[in-house]
């Protein structure tokens, strides 16, 4: 089947674009998450499940 | 969580627990009927005499009640109970809607019900997992987007600008099961009770593993995912581990999971290229799955401690252990080598019970232990009893899953087991049985100890309610437009902070590896060489064809020989794409209990058949196989014959006009030939029995591509 896909295009880098493409971006997003000026802002976000607004009725 | 400031104004509310209750109870229900389900099934491997020569309680319309029973009764109130009050918690907002919440329990039980009718009436479509018929997968659709309805309303009044991880898990889950639901089911109805799938052959099979190892992926573990980020740190009381990580857990999970389907169909006649991608997936599958064990268990650091006396967080980190071990496990088995031996065997099964009993079911116990007190406002009644109940499944899960390692590992290697001679050393199927038999009796005994502890559990909650009484939970929050805006964190806000864009780019991520892989195997012909030689099956096989999908047959006999020496010395040629353009839906199957049947076609004679199916003992020695004597005394219904073909050419099988006008004189003539022949060899007249079409079906099997060898061509 990639043969079939490929021979409808001259452009053979194609996959090697793709890839480089899908790891570039997965690359700069885990290095955005993992930011050292965001720990405060993820630690709050962590505690949220202990928060439940609750007012413990009858 | 958004800290109010003290001069905000506050709004008081209540959360809908009712609701949640009411799952809870549906959930521990149908637990244990799923599970005695299987429990029988299991013994009837052991002693076929526990099939009653009934046929509700044969093995073939069991299986599929007992996996429908547990994935989608069990589990699905498990997750309902479970997402409804985490929801309404994380967001600070009341349910959206009561009659939604109603509607949705009581029409998911209706289903239920629904299912288990039909299933022991025969009545299914053989697409394992969505099994059900017709009308029921609409009620389904319809209930899903009530729940979607009532859960996206929810996130829609909310008092909390930021969706928890939980929630994105949430999220997932009901966009995928959705589409996965539809796309499935997709199938051209001749009646009430019976419809055919609009794909055929390696195609439907390629759609039927997107689903149904996508409906592990967001039913069983997704919204299992969410439901651990929110239990998990409440029953910790601290917070989850890593926030980082469960972003990179989410989009790494949500985005690989879709592509792995095709490893549920290696060296099958499915496409190379669509099953090394399934490999490659399932292998990257790892990291993400991983990681997100990795937080959940770190998510207890700093009180381990807590393990020594809290029951619910026994059966937390057993099961996060468990999600670790399968996810593990998964990966493993989809290696092309290790799969070669693995599949069709019942390390499959093993595997699938690892993650289900493990997993889902510790996982659900815990919650329920944790949740059914707050419910009605009491203690647990017994910790001691939660324990015993924990080391029960836990034992009975060691039990189950190893006799089934061994028995799998077992069976793979006596398949391909050959002599000095080059012949087959296990030539019989009847010569592995005493292999398995122990390792069978194990299996049960396992499965009786895991529902001894349910049992436990059901006494330990009934008197907790007993002692209780249903509490309603009060809340305060402020609302979402008097809540400033954080400084830090805009560029999250942007997506966690935005429903409707989140879900937007959860449906890219989960729809672009199902529609890589899916379309093209659809759209490019050159997946699916034809051969001239395969023709449409003849109305009285196409009878016989749904007598053998009524009766579960593909729950122990596959038809796809794989291009093994070993299997192509057992049964014939190998499997060809071409030969399956004409199966509505594929019987691929997924275990053999019994031996592959796609070459049987020829193999013996009508009278073989005959008496095979009066008592298989009559033919095979020590077979496990029921008996059906109920085929040669229902009579065979062609009511429906016309429509049928008129069915199957509406979705391009090559019926001439004249074989759809004359279906039912043809289907009598070939009933007519075999029960002569059978009359001749002094069997009684079977030409108006179901039996006489099961036969006719099973002689075709296989056949067509005998008739043009040099017609056949590769995959």
């Amino acid at each position: 089947m990639k043969a079939e896909i490929l021979s409808r295009t001259e452009w053979l880098q194609l996959p090697l674009v793709a890839v480089v493409l899908f790891v570039a971006i997965f690359v700069l997003m885990l290095a955005w998450i993992v930011r050292p000026g965001a720990s405060r802002f993820y630690a709050m976000r962590g505690r949220m499940a202990l928060d439940d607004g609750e007012v413990r009725g009858e | 969580m958004t800290a109010p400031a003290a001069d905000l104004p506050m709004e008081e509310f209540e959360y809908d627990d009712a609701i949640v209750r009411k799952f809870a109870v549906a959930t521990a229900f149908w637990g244990l009927i799923g599970m005695l389900v299987g429990l029988l099934a299991a013994f009837q491997l052991v002693a076929r005499q526990l099939n009653f020569d009934v046929p509700w309680l044969t093995f073939g319309r069991l299986r599929p009640l007992h996996t429908n029973a547990v994935i989608f009764a069990f589990v699905g109130n498990a997750i309902f109970a479970g997402t409804y009050y985490s929801v309404q918690r994380l967001m600070k907002a009341r349910l959206f809607s009561d009659k939604l919440s109603k509607f949705h329990f009581w029409g998911w039980q209706l289903i239920i019900v629904s299912a288990a009718v039909t299933f022991l009436a025969g009545i299914t479509t053989s697409k394992e997992y969505a099994e059900l018929e017709w009308p029921i997968d609409v009620a389904i659709a319809v209930v899903w987007i009530a729940y979607a309805i009532n859960f996206f309303g929810t996130l829609a009044k909310r008092r909390e600008r930021h969706l928890y991880v939980a929630v994105w898990f949430y999220i997932a889950s009901i966009i995928a099961v959705a589409l996965l639901h539809v796309v499935n089911s997709l199938a051209l109805p001749v009646s009430l009770t019976k419809s055919y799938s609009v794909f055929a052959g390696v195609q439907d099979a390629l759609v039927q593993w997107w689903y149904g190892h996508n409906a592990v992926a967001f039913f069983l573990t997704t919204p299992f995912l969410g439901l651990m980020y929110y239990f998990m740190p409440k029953a910790a009381e601290r917070p989850v581990y890593s926030y980082r990580l469960s972003i990179v857990h989410f989009w790494g999970l949500v985005f690989l999971y879709l592509w792995a389907g095709p490893h549920h169909l290696l060296y099958t006649a499915l496409p190379d290229w669509a099953q090394t991608l399934g490999t490659i997936f399932s292998v990257m599958l790892l990291a993400p799955s991983w990681g997100g064990m990795i937080n959940g268990l770190l998510t207890l650091r700093g009180a381990w401690d807590k393990l020594r006396t809290d029951p619910v967080l026994k059966f937390f980190v057993a099961a996060i252990t468990f999600y670790g071990l399968s996810t593990f496990e998964g990966p493993l088995m989809s290696l092309k080598s290790v799969n070669a031996l693995s599949h069709y065997t019942n390390w499959t099964v093993g595997h699938a019970h690892g993650g289900a009993l493990g997993w889902n079911g510790l996982f659900t116990f815990g919650m329920l232990y944790w949740l059914v007190p707050r419910l009605w406002n009491t203690k647990l009644h017994s910790q001691r009893m939660a324990s015993a109940h924990f080391w029960l499944g836990l034992v009975g899960i060691g039990f189950y899953v190893m006799s089934m390692w061994v028995a799998g590992i077992a069976e793979g290697l006596m398949w391909k087991a050959f002599d000095a001679e080059g012949r087959l050393v296990y030539g019989t199927w009847s010569d592995m049985l005493p292999t398995l038999n122990p390792m069978y009796i194990v299996r049960g005994l396992g499965g009786a100890l895991y529902i001894t502890g349910v049992v436990l559990m059901l006494i330990n909650l009934y008197k907790t309610i007993k002692s209780g009484s249903p509490s309603t939970t009060r809340a305060s929050a402020a609302p979402l437009a008097a809540r400033p805006l954080e400084a830090h964190g805009k560029w999250h806000r942007l997506l966690e902070g935005r429903p409707l864009t989140f879900t937007l780019w959860t449906t890219v991520a989960v729809i672009i590896g199902g529609a890589l892989e899916i379309i093209p195997s659809l759209a490019i012909e050159s997946n699916v060489p034809t051969i001239a030689s395969v023709k449409p099956y003849t109305p009285l096989e196409v009878e016989g064809r749904d007598i053998y999908v009524s009766e579960g047959c593909y729950n122990c006999h596959s038809q796809m020989v794989r291009p093994f020496r070993a299997e192509t010395v057992r049964y014939g040629e190998y499997s060809k794409a071409g030969e399956f353009i004409y199966d509505r839906p594929f019987q691929f199957g997924s275990r053999r209990i019994g031996p592959d049947l796609h070459r049987v076609g020829g193999k013996y004679p009508d009278f073989w058949h005959y008496n095979h199916m009066l008592d298989p003992r009559s033919t095979s020695e020590g077979s496990i196989m029921p008996r059906y004597p109920w085929l040669y005394q229902d009579a065979l219904d062609l009511d429906l014959t016309q429509a049928k073909v008129k069915a199957f050419r509406l979705l391009g099988a090559p019926y001439s006009d004249r074989e759809v006008e004359e279906a039912v004189a043809m289907a009598q003539a070939q009933a007519a030939t075999i029960a002569d022949g059978l009359v001749s060899q002094g069997l009684p007249d079977i030409r108006g029995k179901k039996i006489v079409a099961l036969i006719a079906y099973l002689q075709r099997l296989g056949t067509d591509i005998k008739k043009a060898p040099a017609a056949a061509g590769g995959k």
